[in-house]
């Protein structure tokens, strides 16, 4: 084994994953080798620095800055359900008055063309065309358009 | 890894707030840690622990209360630490800027905390795919398949990354001048 080997070896050991035949095979040549003895050390020292964690157990006001967050966010999502149901119910109201007469209406959509002739009535007069509006209802035949008896049933009448 | 019982992990999922509390107990150090070896500063370290907790926390419903903690945990934490490097890149920093002292406590002694530097700045000269990974095994005491899943890497590929974040660390230690704090301590 060369010394380059045995540094990917020293590493792998100083990690914890080395497996015994390659334990054993690097334990040869460090037995021959005072460099890689000397790298070994420092490997070992270097994860020694690495694993070091006595920097903190704990972090200072974490905990307390992080509980009194949850505890405000907590606080919040109760405020927002208590101004959210009053509102969709608000909301809920209203949709229903406005659809009201779309499902409380009886009365039939199908008007005859006299009745749209007769409601708007009041415009046509007033711009001048309301004179007449029975004759025309009267003589009106889709048949003059060119429509067949048969068509003209499925038209306004 | 040791840590919060399944209990704790469904209870957090529900919005306990002694789960919280557990957490926060349990992971913090942890979290600090792989902040610190990320970033690199204890300010950032400490910032980046309080936004950890906080995204799991809304994430909360996200985590499978029926599989481990952990997983999902270290994954979110990790996430907010590439995010943070990400931006750290859009916002370049000032070269030659002196890692913090981690401690600052008369005890331990500034020969401690220059080494602690010394670690810092080693750390920082690594690509981030071998920090993350010595972060994961020392900070959160990962295994192997354990940080092969998180990341989603094959466990061969792991122990390369691992194996040449030591030998890249253990280099620029030495150059820092880590080994000789070392030994004198």
């Amino acid at each position: 084994m060369n010394c380059r080997k045995a540094e990917e070896l020293i590493a792998d050991r100083a990690l914890g994953f080395i497996d015994g035949d390659r334990q054993q095979e690097l334990d040869k040549h460090l037995a021959q080798c005072p460099k890689c003895r000397r790298e070994a050390e420092e490997y070992s020292l270097a994860v020694q620095a690495l694993k070091e964690r006595d920097t903190v157990d704990t972090v200072d006001g974490l905990a307390d800055t992080v509980l009194a967050w949850a505890e405000s966010a907590k606080r919040n999502d109760f405020r927002i359900i208590r101004l959210a149901v009053p509102a969709l119910a608000a909301a809920a109201v209203l949709l229903m008055i406005v659809l009201s007469p779309v499902f409380f209406s009886n009365d039939s959509t199908e008007m005859t063309r006299l009745q749209i002739l007769e409601a708007y009535a009041e415009d046509f007069e007033a711009v001048g065309i309301g004179s007449g509006i029975a004759d025309y209802d009267v003589d009106f035949s889709y048949e003059d358009y060119g429509f067949t008896d048969s068509l003209s049933n499925y038209l306004v009448q | 890894m040791t840590g919060i019982d399944q209990d704790s992990a469904k209870r957090f999922h529900d919005g306990d707030h002694e789960a919280l509390q557990e957490v926060i107990g349990q992971y913090q150090g942890s979290v600090f840690g792989i902040g610190l070896k990320l970033l690199g500063s204890v300010d950032d370290a400490k910032d980046y622990s309080q936004d950890v907790f906080v995204h799991a926390y809304e994430k909360r419903h996200r985590f499978d209360p029926e599989r481990p903690f952990e997983p999902w945990f270290f994954k979110l934490a990790l996430n907010l630490g590439r995010q943070r490097l990400r931006k750290r890149r859009e916002i370049p920093r000032s070269d030659g800027m002196p890692a913090e002292i981690v401690e600052e406590t008369a005890e331990k002694g500034l020969m401690e905390n220059e080494r602690k530097e010394f670690v810092q700045n080693a750390l920082q000269k690594l690509k981030p795919k071998y920090r993350e990974c010595l972060a994961l095994r020392f900070e959160a005491d990962m295994k192997l398949h354990e940080i092969a899943e998180l990341l989603g890497i094959p466990i061969e590929t792991v122990k390369t990354r691992l194996r040449r974040g030591l030998m890249a660390f253990k280099e620029h230690y030495e150059k820092a001048g880590g080994y000789c704090e070392l030994q004198k301590s």
